[in-house]
């Protein structure tokens, strides 16, 4: 009863519930989402009446009651009118309120940003209400036309409600890092792609971010549908795309909770407002740079968090972005070693074990390259927020910068650790005592080399190591000149896949192709050293996938230019620290009252 | 345990090279009226931000029933109740949305919410107003609301920066009626204007700003010592037979800072706060006394001799 109480409590308490129930209850309202919403379901059906007689139409009525297939129809436009609609209701939260000293008024009733956040969110469920009112005409003539099943219709219905909770949370997530607008946009682009591909049959979906995998589970069974996986049932759909929408409801959840960086007031700003000297004419060019013209307001919000969050922020912020990194990572790790370990009865004997150790290899360095990849992204911070000082651990303050590097170098370790040690601890205690090995002696190429299955666990690994601390300190050095670090990793990732990975490797592809004429024999000499720049043609040549004639080529060109790429970063980011670092000046000592 | 609300101790803040506010410390206990006063540009909005946590001073610390603003900015803002001198507000909501805005805003229950915004209206003289729409309230009532909102979730400490702005004579004596209940309720309550009379009427205490500082603080007739301005006027008229007579015999007594007769009038500077001792200098000499009056020195006398018109 408590918790029921406590449930409705959250809505009955949102400071915006009652202004969004008086704002959903006018003509202009209910009139405009009657006619979006009735408009998305007659585009969804308007395919199908177009050509009545086509092979795929017929089988689809043939196979499913239309009043089935319309109830699909309705809750298919009802997600697809979600997705417009949610973010464009939430683009103004931020922007909305931004009147005289209204934001003083809010900041001063003590409200955290996560109560103020959730009644945003909690007042969708009215808007909701409010579709799926309209939509009554069309429910009663789906019941009239029959067919429906009732636990399915329920579960759809729970599942366009849970998607309408998390498109909001994730709305006010994005809001949060940057210009509504562009979060708005994104949103909406990336979920009706989400909502493209979870209509397509996939063998397994992967796509469980929409209610549409569910929605389209009855589709795919009545008309037979091969591709799909036919022991799944609903409720297996149901409860994947539940699962997959609320943890990213969760997600966004804790980075409401967590707030950006720069909700970080500095000790000697007013919320960011004047700083130093110069910075109100700064402030006139910040107008026109729509991610962080809003900083301040945010900074009002996150100065209502608990004392205790606040002493043990950096800890907090850091350890969960570990703790998001090596959960998933160690999970992949597990599935990957207990799905090996399944197969090594089946591999004894088998002509095909090198090849198997050869994807062991692979899976190993793939599970290396991703988890530095996205290390690299969560351990950097841009401009604004790198040498901002936060409290660790009671108090203790450590620069974003330090933490950063702290974060990036423990995953370095563990990721490096893992992709060497498990393969070795693996051929220890797996396939050893089973007589098998993921080190096979000789792995036979088409030009009869070996290769030498140790040389590829150990130096590709470190090989992937370098190429990431190379990104990073790319990724740094970057950071420090922008203001969004999306940009940067943009920035980042097309200088070192275009320039480092893939322009040389396609050198190499030419000189390749010119080996043939010897008339461009000179050519070879020079294209082979560069094409070893790539880390790609690196790793081609120890699984001995690369031509022939690369494999005897040196490896120092790939470490020459890395290590010049990492020496011109840590004298840029120098340079550029010791300008950016009078940003961040040491708070004024504080007067102890005798 | 202290009786001190507000403890402003030592505070100064700076915006690039300009000095807001410089070393200022200022007390208000509980049940008591501070009033800030200050050319433009003094500093006193900026030490009001400063004490309602919306700005964090350089050095000192401002104390508000013993929490720090630097230290504990979310405990001190339950404790306070801040009406600034801007209405913000979006302007197509009534009364009684924007009141229960800001009740969930404060944490309060439903049932709190209800009776809270019963009390504050009625204080506030809004009641029977609840739906009307905030658009379409005069200033003085929007101000009522301000107030009100302000003190919905029952603030120990009020700031008030510039409530009486933009409001007319009635509305004013109405507002400074509620400022005074509110006072007499144990509530202290810190107040900035230029309307000086105002200020005069209900603060216990008064500070004057100027350029970022301190120029002085106190009651009125700390204020007038502090300015200089305690000497008060008295204005004596006798028959024309007694004048010269009077003049004579008040001069020799102590305490008259000068005498001198003007139009008939014998015109007295003292230095001393009562004036019962010219009285009975006359009557000794026999002299009949057609009129007396007094006059003290305004707040407004005060604050243009103590300040010079600098702004930071």
């Amino acid at each position: 009863m408590n918790a029921a109480r406590r449930f409705f409590g959250l809505f009955r308490n949102s400071p915006t519930f009652d202004r969004d129930r008086a704002n959903l209850i006018s003509g202009f309202t209910v009139g405009t989402t009657a006619l979006v919403l009735n408009t998305a379901i007659l585009i969804m059906v308007l395919p199908l009446m177009m050509d009545p007689n086509d092979s795929d139409f017929r089988t689809l009525t043939q196979n499913i009651e239309f009043g089935q297939l319309l109830a699909l129809i309705l809750m298919g436009g009802s997600t697809v009118f979600a997705t417009m609609l949610i973010p464009m209701r939430l683009g103004t939260v931020f922007m909305g309120p931004r009147i005289g000293r209204y934001f003083d008024q809010i900041v001063l009733s003590g409200i955290t940003p996560l109560r103020f956040l959730i009644g945003k969110v909690t007042s969708q469920n009215l808007f909701l209400a409010l579709a799926l009112f309209l939509l009554l005409p069309w429910f009663v003539l789906v019941l009239a036309l029959g067919g429906l099943e009732g636990p399915v219709f329920v579960g759809n219905l729970i599942l366009v409600w849970l998607y309408c909770m998390m498109l909001a949370m994730v709305m006010l997530w994005l809001s949060l890092h940057m210009n509504e607008i562009l979060a708005m946009l994104m949103l909406m682009f990336v979920f009706a792609i989400f909502c493209g591909l979870g209509c397509a049959p996939f063998p397994v979906q992967p796509f469980v971010v929409t209610p549409f995998p569910a929605l389209m589970h009855s589709v795919y069974t009545a008309v037979g549908a091969t591709d799909i996986d036919s022991t799944q049932t609903y409720f297996s759909a149901f409860a994947s795309c539940a699962m997959g929408m609320s943890v990213i409801t969760c997600m966004a959840f804790a980075g409401i909770y967590l707030g950006p960086l720069y909700g970080i007031v500095r000790d000697n700003s007013t919320f960011g407002e004047v700083v130093k000297p110069g910075d109100s004419r700064r402030k006139r060019r910040f107008r026109f740079r729509l991610h962080i013209q809003r900083p301040s307001e945010i900074a009002f919000f996150y100065e209502n968090r608990g004392n205790t969050f606040r002493r043990h922020e950096g800890l907090v912020r850091w350890g969960t972005t570990m703790a998001c990194l090596l959960l998933p990572v160690a999970l992949a790790w597990t599935l990957f070693v207990s799905s090996y370990f399944r197969m090594v009865p089946t591999v004894i004997g088998n002509s095909w074990q090198e090849w198997w150790a050869a994807q062991f290899h692979v899976f190993c360095h793939v599970f290396h390259g991703f988890a530095l990849v996205i290390a690299v992204f969560l351990f950097s911070h841009a401009r604004n927020t790198t040498y901002l000082q936060l409290p660790v651990l009671f108090g203790w303050k450590a620069k974003v910068a330090h933490l950063d590097w702290i974060g990036f170098v423990l995953i370095l370790f563990l990721s490096t650790t893992a992709a060497i040690g498990v393969p070795l601890v693996f051929n220890l205690v797996v396939a050893a005592p089973n007589e098998t090995t993921v080190f096979p002696e000789m792995y036979v190429h088409d030009g009869g080399n070996t290769v030498d299955f140790v040389r590829v666990s150990i130096e590709g690994t470190l090989a992937l190591s370098v190429a990431a601390v190379t990104g990073y300190l790319l990724q740094r050095t970057i950071c420090l000149y922008t203001w969004l670090k999306s940009a940067a990793i943009l920035i980042v990732a097309m200088f070192y896949v275009g320039f480092v990975c893939v322009i040389p490797a396609v050198v190499g592809i030419f000189s390749y192709e010119m080996l043939r004429y010897p008339q461009y024999a000179a050519f070879r000499d020079v294209a082979i050293p560069v094409a070893a720049i790539s880390p790609f043609v690196f790793l081609m040549n120890l699984y001995k996938e690369s031509p022939q004639e690369w494999h005897g080529v040196s490896k120092l060109p790939f470490y020459v230019v890395h290590s010049v790429i990492m020496v011109a970063c840590v004298l840029l980011m120098w340079r550029r620290s010791r300008r950016l670092q009078l940003d961040y000046p040491e708070p004024p000592v504080k007067e102890v009252r005798s | 345990m202290t009786t001190l609300a507000v403890d402003i101790d030592n505070v100064t803040k700076t915006y690039d090279e300009l000095i807001a506010v410089q070393n200022v410390s200022l007390q208000v206990p509980r049940g008591s009226t501070l009033g800030l006063i200050g050319p433009n540009g003094a500093g006193k909005t900026t030490l009001l931000r400063i004490v309602s946590t919306l700005a964090r001073p350089d050095i000192g610390d401002v104390r508000i029933e013993g929490k720090s603003v630097r230290e504990d900015p979310r405990g001190v803002r339950r404790h306070l109740g801040f009406m600034p001198a801007e209405f913000g507000c979006p302007r197509n909501v009534t009364i009684e949305e924007y009141l229960d805005y800001f009740g969930c805003m404060y944490g309060l229950t439903p049932d709190d919410r209800r009776q809270r915004m019963r009390d504050v209206c009625e204080l506030t003289d809004l009641s029977g107003r609840e739906h009307v729409y905030v658009k379409g309230l005069s200033t003085g009532n929007r101000q009522r609301l301000l107030l009100a909102k302000t003190l919905l979730h029952d603030p120990s400490v009020l700031i008030l920066d510039e409530p009486a702005s933009g409001l007319d004579p009635r509305a004013r004596n109405e507002l400074r009626a509620i400022i005074k209940t509110l006072a007499s309720l144990g509530k202290a309550i810190i107040i900035s204007s230029h309307i000086l009379p105002d200020i005069e009427d209900i603060s216990d205490r008064i500070g004057i700003l100027e350029a970022g500082q301190l120029v002085l603080q106190g009651d009125l007739t700390t204020l007038r010592a502090q300015s200089g301005t305690a000497r008060r006027t008295i204005r004596l008229r006798v028959t024309s037979d007694d004048i010269q007579r009077a003049a004579e015999a008040i001069r020799s007594l102590n305490g008259v800072a000068s005498c001198d007769i003007r139009d008939q009038n014998i015109v007295i500077t003292s230095d001393e706060p009562n004036s019962n001792y010219l009285l009975a200098a006359l009557l000794e000499h026999d002299i009949r006394v057609l009129q007396f009056s007094e006059n003290e020195t305004n707040l407004e006398e005060i604050f243009m001799r103590s300040t010079a018109g600098k702004v930071t």
